[in-house]
């Protein structure tokens, strides 16, 4: 599986809601390109857009959502797919892990039920041999006894255990593509680690590509090959992992990694960016990080800047990337 | 036995968890979606907001308005008290002298109505607001003190639970019922389960507070602790709670009257009246059918009040 | 979950001894059985004796709480003054059975109704069916059911014979000569019992429904691919299920103790017309064996509830 090739490639993509005040962007033409077997992380804070443009690749929001644009996935269009198209490619060859595993396994059903369910819909396997397998990919995400466990139910599972089970029940089908949701966030620090290193060993094992969306930029640095950074429903800025982290070009991204405490960076100050994200009811005219970035001109709030590439493999979107100082990584305290 | 009562009262107060109001288009829940920044507005305004955006509400509180007017200051309006007996004119169809027709002793129906209508709603709110307080004492103490004292009043609630209550509503009516106080604090002293229940969970919600644990810090005794941080606190679901326990109230009172066991004659409600229409139902479904209205109205009224307030003070119950 | 059973129904046994001491009591300060005699002037001081001695008016309440319970629990609920002396037993049997007629159809027809209008409700939310379904739960949480009883009478006794010419069912008594007039008799009364709680039941069942609807784990099963059709069927369904099973516990508990006011109005000769009567004949003995077993029945029935809950919902666990 871990050819070369372009496994997805998002172009222009548009999501808005049918409101009660009018149509609501929440996603506005944003691209993606993912390889097989490689590892995007989009970055943002909560109604940057980043959950809504995966659950709109697989069909998987309200139906009051409206998408435009393209989404090829192996040279198949997503965007437009009937449901039953959809059907056969979510769970099957691209896989979702969702945020909380306290709530994302359903209470009445046991945890080898629900993995084997996801074989059986498939066709990949049926009855005792799916249970055998689920049984298997316990093991393979590392949980102890899977033998017994299979037959517990999800209440019976701690968070870090629901975790892994949850990525059990994601790779059961071998799928190209694992769209992982936040999948630490509700987690300890502790079990955090872990279970992106499980993540890392999967797809070590399987060739799976992976989108691994995030708030928290300390899980990217390890385990993604390129970052896009989204704010208000756009692209920021994108590159490899390493450009984003040491040479950010824009003042978001900067903000980010300042508020971020980091390990390289011992006794410095952290420093939060201030006030906050704008509702997507509500989008300011111009830049949507006008108003809480501190380079801000007035040709900010006339129009949004454009994506621009500003060096190979990176582009960022600001309209004063020319003029920005350099990036220093954090001033030291003395 | 927590669970028994947390179970089986939990439906009640679901039953009625929700809402007829229909925004114009169907609602997303962004916050489910991805959480998003809020406009910061005042409390008290946005309640507001969310409860004028109940138009049923609007309607049932301005049908509340004109009943009230109506039952109170319509008898000035008119020539016949409804205790007068009018032995000429007896059980008689509507006519220009009589809107409603006369009874069987040729009383003013629509005075008498409007009479039923005064102590109905009279008996309503009295009901509501007794059986409430009953429920936010009982209920404040279980959730604050907890331990023992929770597990007696618990143990009383589920007593109360097991009791069929329009079976002693009806043993006791016959010596409560007479007049429409008592019949107000008989049906109160049975129905505050809901509320206790409520404030309880409130109750146990807000002890952990930051602004309730400073308090106990700064040495404030527990009564006062209750009276001063935690009821303050559960003014808005107790509004709610008052508003619904007005329709179960007006439902039991009607019922017992119509069972003859509530409000004496000549004095009447319009449970009352229903029940002595009821012989002449064949001839005159009128007599039934028009203060049967008048009470449906009354509780959907209410009803439509009630889930807007709920909606206001919680958005969280409110529309999905 | 035996002993989870048993440890429930053991913890039922204060709650019971309780209510029913309270009602005891409570009935006994305010029915006065020679009531009767007060006005009747040509019964002897025998006939006082008589009924001092049958209720045992002699006696304090507690004790005769204490010789009471000890008659019912050992099955001897003794004879009806009221009801020419037949056996307690022999009436609750013939009761129970009328007010059967009535509460089984009921009971059916409600959990079907209740959740086909509830669920229908929740996954077609904002729909003209919704509305539809939404606005006549209103009207059933609204109407009291004598007026809805009376109405129903209304309608089909007076003025459907009237302006159509037929009579489609029976206003009032209870009809079994055939099939066809026991559907006659039984139809109006049904509809009676079950639509204030049918209201209820459909909104209370519609909200959790929602709830489930927009919950994560019904997004994971799509996610994996299943169908629309087996997500609602399998996911939704028995998920749903678990509240049901509260609101038809009451439900069952409300309809099988008698219905006082839907067997008054459609004078049908239940367990709940029983209570009326024995309450104006201040037959103290009868109505604490009634309110004894509709107590028993609602513990019962809560009972039921806790374990289909286990059987259900493997989060509960009783061990």
């Amino acid at each position: 599986m871990a050819n070369d090739g372009l496994l997805l490639d998002v172009s222009d993509l548009n999501v808005s809601f049918k409101t009660k005040k009018g149509m609501a962007a929440a996603v506005r033409g944003v691209s993606l390109r993912v390889e097989r077997g490689e590892s995007v992380a989009i970055v943002g804070e909560s109604g940057s857009g980043k959950s809504v443009s995966s659950l709109a690749l697989l069909g998987l929001l309200p139906k009051s959502a409206q998408i435009t644009g393209s989404a090829k996935f192996d040279g198949q269009e997503l965007v437009g797919m009937t449901q039953s198209e959809l059907q056969a490619i979510r769970g099957k060859r691209i896989s979702m892990i969702f945020q909380d595993p306290m709530t994302a396994f359903n209470p009445v059903f046991t945890i080898g039920d629900q993995i084997s369910e996801a074989m059986e819909v498939h066709g990949t396997a049926e009855g005792e041999a799916a249970m055998k397998r689920a049984a298997d990919l316990l093991e393979m995400v590392g949980v102890p006894e899977p033998g017994q466990r299979v037959n517990q139910y999800p209440h019976e599972f701690s968070g870090g255990m629901r975790q892994r089970a949850m990525i059990a029940m994601a790779i059961a089908n071998d799928p190209d593509l694992l769209i992982a949701d936040e999948p630490t966030t509700a987690l300890d620090v502790t079990i955090q680690a872990q279970v992106m290193e499980v993540l890392a060993d999967i797809r070590g094992e399987t060739g799976a590509a992976m989108i691994l969306i995030t708030h928290d930029l300390g899980v990217v640095a390890g385990s993604a090959d390129r970052v896009q950074v989204m704010y208000g429903g756009r692209i920021f800025e994108r590159g490899t992992t390493n450009d984003v982290f040491y040479d950010p070009l824009n003042p978001y991204t900067r903000g980010l990694l300042s508020s971020m405490p980091r390990v390289d960076a011992i006794g410095e100050r952290l420093v939060p960016i201030t006030g906050a994200p704008p509702s997507i009811l509500n989008m300011p005219p111009g830049c949507a990080f006008g108003p809480r970035c501190e380079h801000k001109v007035a040709a900010c709030a006339a129009q949004p800047a454009t994506l621009e590439l500003v060096k190979p493999g990176h582009e960022t979107r600001c309209h004063r990337t020319a003029e920005l100082p350099a990036y220093k990584a954090v001033e030291t305290i003395a | 036995m927590t669970d028994m009562l947390d179970e089986s009262d939990a439906k009640y107060t679901q039953r009625t968890n929700d809402n007829l109001t229909i925004p114009d288009g169907p609602d997303i829940d962004f916050a489910a979606v991805e959480g998003l920044a809020e406009n910061p507005e005042s409390l008290g305004r946005q309640a507001w907001d969310r409860f004028r955006r109940h138009r049923l509400a609007i309607v049932g509180s301005a049908m509340l308005v004109f009943l009230a007017i109506a039952f109170w200051v319509g008898p000035y309006f008119l020539d016949q008290g409804f205790e007068e007996i009018n032995v000429l004119e007896r059980a008689q169809g509507p006519s220009v002298a009589h809107p409603f027709g006369t009874d069987d002793l040729g009383r003013d129906l629509l005075a008498r109505t409007l009479r039923g209508g005064q102590y109905s709603l009279r008996i309503a709110i009295v009901t509501a607001v007794f059986s409430t307080a009953i429920g936010t004492v009982f209920g404040s103490i279980a959730g604050y003190f907890g331990g023992a004292v929770d597990g007696a009043i618990n143990f009383i609630v589920n007593v109360l639970l097991t009791i069929p209550l329009l079976l002693v509503l009806i043993i006791f009516g016959r010596q409560f019922g007479a007049r429409p106080n008592t019949v107000a604090l008989l049906i109160g002293a049975l129905a505050w389960l809901r509320a206790a229940r409520l404030v309880r969970g409130q109750v146990l919600q807000l002890k952990e507070m930051e602004f309730v644990q400073a308090a106990r810090a700064a040495g404030a005794k527990s009564g006062r602790i209750i009276v001063r941080h935690l009821i303050p606190n559960l003014v808005g679901i107790l509004l709610v709670e008052i508003t619904l326990l007005a329709g179960t109230a007006i439902i039991l009172e009607s019922t017992l009257s119509f069972l003859g066991l509530g409000v004496q004659p000549p004095d009447t409600t319009l449970g009352t009246l229903i029940a002595d229409a009821k012989g002449s139902i064949d001839v005159r479904p009128s007599r039934v059918l028009i203060p049967g209205a008048i009470v449906t109205i009354i509780i959907l009224s209410i009803n439509f009040i009630g889930d807007a307030l709920r909606d206001a003070v919680d958005p969280k119950s409110g529309i999905e | 979950m035996f002993i989870f059973a048993l440890r429930r129904l053991f913890a039922a046994i204060p709650v019971f001894l309780v209510a029913t001491f309270a009602i005891f009591w409570g009935t006994s300060e305010i029915v006065d059985p020679t009531d009767r005699l007060a006005t009747c002037q040509t019964c002897s001081q025998a006939a006082y004796d008589r009924i001092i001695d049958l209720y045992e008016l002699d006696k304090n309440v507690p004790l005769r709480y204490a010789s009471w319970l000890g008659d019912f629990v050992t099955g001897d609920m003794g004879a009806a003054t009221s009801q020419g002396e037949r056996p307690v037993s022999e009436i609750f049997w013939e009761r129970g059975r009328n007010t059967m007629l009535l509460a089984l159809p009921a009971f059916f027809l409600l959990m079907g109704l209740g959740a086909a209008t509830g669920i229908y409700s929740a996954l077609r939310q904002y729909s003209k069916g919704d509305y539809a379904i939404t606005s006549i739960s209103y009207l059933g949480l609204a109407m009291p059911t004598f007026f809805f009883g009376l109405l129903l009478q209304v309608v089909f006794a007076i003025w459907v014979p009237k302006y159509l010419g037929v009579k489609p069912f029976w206003a009032s008594g209870m009809h079994l000569e055939s099939p066809l007039q026991f559907i006659r008799s039984v139809t109006l009364p049904v509809i009676t019992l079950m639509f204030v709680l049918l209201a209820g039941d459909s909104r209370f069942i519609r909200a959790s429904v929602l709830d489930i609807k927009s919950a994560d784990y019904i997004r994971t099963a799509r996610a994996k691919g299943v169908s629309e059709r087996k997500v609602i069927s399998k996911h939704l369904f028995r998920n749903a299920m678990i509240p049901a099973v509260t609101v038809w516990s009451l439900d069952a508990a409300a309809l099988f103790g008698g219905s006082l006011i839907t067997e008054t109005i459609f004078s049908w000769p239940g367990f709940g017309r029983l209570a009326i009567e024995a309450l104006q004949a201040g037959d103290l003995d009868l109505l604490m064996s009634i309110s004894f077993a509709i107590i028993v029945l609602v513990i019962m029935f809560n009972l039921l509830a806790d374990i289909l809950y286990g059987v259900i919902d493997p989060r509960i666990r009783y061990d």
